[in-house]
């Protein structure tokens, strides 16, 4: 019987994530990633709001979301952005050209263009390190514990049991564009009420 | 969006050289002129070889270019592979009359580069819709690329015609000026819808940092051009006319600029009223 | 060895830690073949970190290669500040620096020069013992005073051990309080992961902080945005809630703290022994046992203690003394501040107060977690002795889920050797603290004497890991001051400000390329932390460098030949139970726990064998026994004219996650996340004084003014801002400028007229303050 193919996915709880930066460190130093260039950052919302009583903050890691229905595969014409069989979306340095027409499509802020290559450059959930059965390194070194990668196609990896467990906080951002990201968030538990109220929690 | 000047100037040469060439064909077929298309042709060819290299200017690999060829799903591919046919076409009407004569086969090879032409426009204004942009999310965006084509080209066409001194038929003449005021009133509705788009990005163009394009865009595209096409036609002027053609190109590029600027990204989390913050 | 594992390529992997902060993460440096630092990422077998690591270790690489750090000895040229040096060897700098050391001593005798560090990499105890070895005063120019010596003091004498730093379970814990510390920043990885896994089994969490951006505060189920220095109010609040509504652990806090002590009314000492009968113990202090119906010694077993006994006794030489318990003289100064009383003075409304009160004394096992919040302030020993009241009287000490003693804190004392006789006669303070619980002199003091000569003068001041440039309070009096010094030395990673004027300046070797211990902040283990590449240049341990100039100018000091038996000694005085060999081959070792561990049995290592909420340590250093309900020396309540010009109360220190202290920002890949300096005030005060985001800005105080960018926030009291400190340094890389003389630092504007007077701290942390917009052209 053939190995059943895995479809890598990452969920991040925001309910966890402080803000530390050390994903996006352990990204910068892990793929030797230009000055200039991000695959990874760690963003800020808020405070927003009244203080003391009705401030909302919460951290926001943000890169690639591997997307099933990725729109910058759809519309790349050189083909260097393409997606694995295990659903991770990466792009051939030798085929881009730099017409940065993904960083137009792509809803998630996820991609830049390396003005020293000249070519366009993302999170590429360290396969080279997920062929060795290792973690991504901003997952490995997250201060919180608060990003898992693992298979969402088996029910038993710590992927998915972890969005089971926290099945009321999943969230994936802007869900209506159709892209089904594969990085998944979980939304805060308190902090972020604005947002929870908004997706209906 | 920050502005690609290259992509300004490529898509407005495009639109206005390809427009050119679409009305004068479908004027000499259907309005009674009889404009000499191989002129407008090796016109077009020279807009668009302007607008190219300026397009090459875009990519950061030039030398890459020939990869552009491989993904049938996009539609830069897609332009890609109209634009040889497209420029074969063209050439041949081109040279038609010059080098050599194609007698009857001349209305099949004008008819499939008008195609071409249009399907070139449509693949390039296809390109620009997307989901990630509220602004360009919508229809507006390939009926406008067409509609503004239309417009500097058969306003550029109704020039060709008094330059060449004949009269513009009427047909003509209602068909400029209803394309004309079409496309400004879809104009208008594109600013409009952008009001209200949604994902935190609604654009009002009245506003800073819109504003100095907006009323250029009014002051090019829309009065100078609307002034000297009626003028020119009042008065079967070819220098009016040729102003008004100058004008309405100058007004693609305004517009053209606003277009990009109000291209803003949706937003990660557009329910709150702050942007998401990197300061720490 | 285990510690190192060979790769198939040639190259290695080394277990080692980290020491970018002080938290010391198990870290595993990959190698290669030629010996060159590769990769590093945490280590899973470490217990406190498991594996996780911050930015700031992981930027190893870049801070090992740096082209910037320095690399030889250097000696001063030409004036002092030119920046003309000459490059000397290793011999001949300590040759060179023994002989001055030797000539000033000469002159002006030991106490002339003064022995220091900054944040120090594990140096403090050689620190110490070069101070002591002088023979005449150790005048510990370092910070001390305002990092971990008042919260480690204050609860070394309430305690006999050091429970509210690495002591937090954290991970047991139902309620977690974070009081003026940022450990999930600071010290991430031994907190934030199990802090998360807590918080999933539905542990509460509380924060005590000013500001909102405490990556925490959001998500807490209270918060306090409490004025800065005005803890003392929250906390005695709290005593106030949990004594009140009965909500202490009762059986605790008869046992084995010393609120059933009898205390005589009125003078607050405790009743003794010798007071009640003829050739009684003056050591000797009671409780009332209602078994016996009598007083008996605290230390007694088998009795019933009354918390809340008052009564009369005649002394031997008959007079009636009314007497009290400690619990009740408590009692008394906490009754005066209901939450609305504190509210007031405090700022945060007194239902919150009320609620997070309540959140901590009912939890199961709660845990409270200080640091420099409550430290750098004029009141901090009466802040962090009612925190610690607060901890035992709920009986959460030594309780799995609370606050556990660590035994590292308990170990320094041998380390540093004997204080001179003559340490506090020679040491230099004044009438404005007395430092009656820290007996080292005070920094700004001592710059006065490199300035004035008075009481004496001071010629030399010799440190490593430091910048007072940086952290000192009134940073151009203290460049003026280190100016007028004979001899200044600098050991460090960078040419720093403070280096930049000194007379010779010493290349520090980072962690990946010394060999040391890790001993402090490391929990219930000390670990060996070996070098994972060779020194690159000509650098050296600080370790290496106080151990052979010690021994240069004082053998019998420092009898050690190589740091290896250094390493040995030092174990053996920790009671490790392992060699460095065996050390270095294991990489971790776990040494044993602290006897109140077992507090049942063994009591707690106080005058009274318990946790003590009265110290009598304090009682006796001259300082009072009871915690006050102090304000802070400058602030809008006790200094109102200085209030009038400069409203607004200013918070320094505030940490960033991938900087330390004013280390790393020329490091480009941390810079290009964090690039400038930011003053964070609410959004309604930009409005107010028409500033906006990202606008360079004066912030002004009686001392100086500084520049900065203007961050405006709605996270924060329209009536406080926060400072960041530690900026000087420039990137190159990127483009991004220093901010030299001062001019966006911190202590620029902080005062040096004020101080705690056990532990001399300056209220770094509640600097009154005024923001400016500037003037065009300015």
């Amino acid at each position: 019987m053939a190995e059943a193919k895995r479809r890598y996915g990452m969920v991040i709880d925001l309910d966890k994530c402080t803000g530390c930066q050390a994903c996006a460190v352990a990204c910068k130093m892990e793929n030797n990633v230009d000055l200039g260039v991000f695959w990874n950052r760690v963003y800020r919302m808020g405070p927003v709001g009244a203080y003391p009583d009705a401030v909302e903050m919460f951290y926001f890691p943000n890169q690639c979301m591997h997307c099933e229905h990725p729109s910058c595969v759809e519309v790349c014409p050189t083909k260097a952005t393409y997606q694995t069989d295990e659903g991770v979306v990466l792009v051939d340095a030798n085929l881009c050209f730099g017409c940065q027409y993904c960083i137009w499509a792509c809803p998630y802020e996820a991609r830049t263009l390396n003005p020293k290559t000249k070519t366009v450059e993302k999170c590429i959930l360290c396969v080279h390190k997920l062929e060795r059965g290792e973690q991504p390194a901003c997952a490995y070194t997250c201060t919180t514990g608060c990003r898992t990668v693992g298979d969402l196609d088996d029910p038993e990896s710590a992927i998915s049991k972890v969005l089971e467990a926290n099945a009321d906080r999943v969230y994936r951002v802007h869900p209506e564009f159709g892209n089904n990201p594969s990085v998944v968030y979980l939304v805060p538990r308190k902090g972020a009420e604005t947002l929870c109220k908004s997706i209906g929690h | 969006m920050q502005i690609h000047w290259p992509l300004v100037i490529s898509t407005a040469c495009q639109r206005v050289g390809l427009g050119m060439f679409a009305c004068a064909f479908l004027a000499n077929l259907a309005l009674g002129t009889v404009l000499p298309l191989n002129v407008v042709a090796l016109a077009t060819l020279t807009l668009l070889a302007v607008g190219g290299i300026a397009s090459i200017f875009h990519l950061q690999t030039p030398a890459r270019f020939f990869n552009a060829f491989s993904n049938f799903g996009s539609h830069l591919t897609q332009e890609a592979l109209i634009t040889p046919f497209l420029g074969i076409a063209l050439l041949a009407c081109g040279l038609n009359g010059f080098v050599y004569d194609m007698g009857p086969a001349t209305i099949v090879v004008e008819t499939a580069a008008c195609i071409l032409a249009a399907a070139f426009l449509a693949c390039t204004g296809l390109a620009y819709q997307m989901r990630s942009r509220p602004a360009w999310n919508t229809g507006f965006v390939l009926g406008l690329f067409l509609l503004t084509a239309a417009e500097a080209g058969s306003i550029a066409v109704c020039a060709v015609c008094v330059l060449i001194g004949a009269v513009v038929p009427t047909g003509l003449a209602v068909a400029t000026g209803v394309l004309f005021v079409a496309c400004v009133v879809v104009q208008c509705a594109y600013l409009a819808r952008m009001r209200h788009v949604g994902y935190g990005v609604d654009v009002r163009v009245n506003e800073e940092p819109y504003k100095t394009v907006f009323y250029l865009w009014l002051a090019v595209g829309v009065a100078c051009t609307g002034a000297g096409l009626a003028a020119g036609l009042a008065v079967a002027s070819s220098e009016l006319l040729l102003a008004a053609a100058v004008a309405s190109a100058l007004g693609i590029v305004a517009w053209t600029v606003l277009f990009f600027k109000g291209a803003c990204k949706v937003k990660m989390f557009p329910m709150y009223p702050v942007d998401l913050n990197l300061d720490m | 060895m285990a510690s190192i594992i060979p790769l198939p390529d040639g190259g290695k992997i080394v277990k080692t830690n980290c020491f970018e902060c002080h938290a010391k993460c198990g870290v595993l440096c990959e190698v290669d073949k030629d010996g060159t630092l590769v990769n590093v990422k945490g280590n899973p077998e470490d217990p406190r970190s498991e594996g996780r690591m911050c930015g700031k270790g992981l930027s190893a690489r870049a801070i090992l290669y740096d082209p910037d750090r320095l690399r030889y000895p250097l000696r001063r040229k030409g004036e002092r500040g030119a920046g003309d040096w000459e490059q000397i060897t290793w011999d001949e700098a300590i040759e060179w620096l023994a002989g001055r050391v030797e000539e000033i001593t000469a002159e002006h005798g030991a106490e002339s020069i003064a022995y220091g560090q900054g944040t120090g990499r594990g140096t403090n105890q050689w620190t110490g013992r070069a101070g002591n070895a002088g023979g005449r005063v150790h005048h510990s120019l370092s910070p001390g005073n305002i990092c971990l010596v008042p919260m480690m003091v204050q609860a070394l004498l309430q305690f006999g051990m050091f429970p509210t730093f690495d002591g937090c379970d954290f991970d047991n814990a139902d309620c977690i309080v974070f009081w003026g510390s940022n450990s999930v920043w600071t010290e991430p990885t031994y907190t934030s992961g199990q802090i998360g896994r807590s918080r999933d089994r539905g542990a509460k969490l509380i924060v005590i902080d000013p500001f909102f951006e405490h990556p925490l505060a959001a998500k807490a189920d209270c918060f306090l945005g409490v004025r800065p220095g005005s803890d003392t109010y929250v906390a005695y609040a709290w005593l106030n809630v949990i004594m009140n509504e009965g909500l202490y652990d009762r059986a605790f806090t008869q046992k084995h703290t010393n609120a059933p002590m009898l205390i005589i009314e009125g003078a607050d000492v405790p009743l003794n022994e010798a007071l009640l009968r003829e050739g009684g113990n003056p050591q000797a202090m009671l409780v009332w046992d209602r078994k016996t119906q009598s007083m008996v010694e605290i230390h007694s077993k088998d009795i019933d203690e009354d918390i809340e006994y008052r009564g009369t006794v005649k002394t031997v030489d008959g007079q009636e003394v009314p007497v009290k318990t400690v619990w009740l003289g408590l009692k008394e100064r906490a009754d005066q501040w209901t939450p609305e009383a504190a509210e007031e003075k405090c700022w945060v409304k007194a239902d919150v107060i009320r609620e997070s009160a309540r959140m901590y004394a009912q939890a199961p096992a709660a845990t409270i977690n200080v640091f420099q919040g409550l430290e750098e302030q004029t009141n901090c020993k009466d802040t962090l002795q009612l925190v610690n009241c607060i901890i035992a009287i709920c009986g959460n000490l030594e309780k799995k889920g609370g606050n556990l003693s660590m035994p590292f804190w308990n170990q320094m004392g041998p380390l540093t050797g004997a204080e001179p006789a003559t340490q506090r006669e020679l040491r230099v303070v004044d009438e404005r603290a007395s430092g009656s619980i820290y007996g080292i002199s005070n920094p700004t003091c001592l710059f006065e004497a490199m300035r004035t000569g008075k009481p004496y003068p001071l010629k030399g001041y010799i440190m490593v890991q430091g910048n007072p440039l940086s952290w000192a309070e009134n940073t151009a009096l203290v460049k003026e001051s280190l100016m007028c010094l004979d001899l200044l030395v600098c050991m460090d990673y960078y040419m720093s400000p403070t280096c930049e004027i000194a007379d010779l300046v010493l290349p520090s070797t980072h962690w990946t390329e010394r060999d040391y211990l890790a001993d402090e902040v490391c929990s219930e283990w000390v670990f060996a932390q070996q070098k994972a590449v060779e020194p690159l240049y000509e650098r050296k341990s600080d370790v290496w460098f106080w151990r052979t100039f010690g021994h240069r100018l004082n053998p019998e000091w420092w009898p050690w030949e190589t740091d290896e038996e250094l390493f040995n000694w030092q174990l053996e005085q920790t009671h490790a139970g392992v060699t460095w060999d065996e050390l270095k081959e294991a990489w971790i070792h776990r040494v044993p726990q602290m006897p109140s561990r077992e507090y049942e049995q063994n009591g707690f290592g106080t005058p009274t064998g318990r946790a003590e909420l009265y110290s009598v340590i304090c009682l006796v250093s001259g300082s009072k026994p009871f915690p006050e309900a102090s304000e802070p020396k400058e602030s809008v309540f006790s200094a109102p004219e200085l209030a009038a010009e400069y409203p607004l109360t200013g918070v320094t220190g505030r940490r960033y996650p991938i900087y330390y202290h004013s280390a790393y920002r020329g490091i480009p890949h941390l810079r290009e996340i964090v690039p400038e300096p930011q003053v964070v005030f609410h959004t309604s005060l930009a409005e107010e004084l028409g500033i906006e985001r990202g606008e360079w800005v004066w912030i002004e105080s009686p001392t100086g003014r500084i520049t900065m960018k203007a961050r405006p926030s709605d996270g924060i009291d329209p009536r406080v801002c926060v400072i960041p400190h530690g900026w000087w340094q420039a990137c190159p890389a990127l483009d991004l400028p220093g901010y030299p003389d001062g001019m966006s630092n911190a202590n620029t504007i902080t005062s040096d007229r004020v101080y705690n007077d056990e532990y001399l701290t300056p209220g770094l942390r509640s600097t009154l303050c005024r923001i400016v917009k500037k003037k065009a052209g300015e």
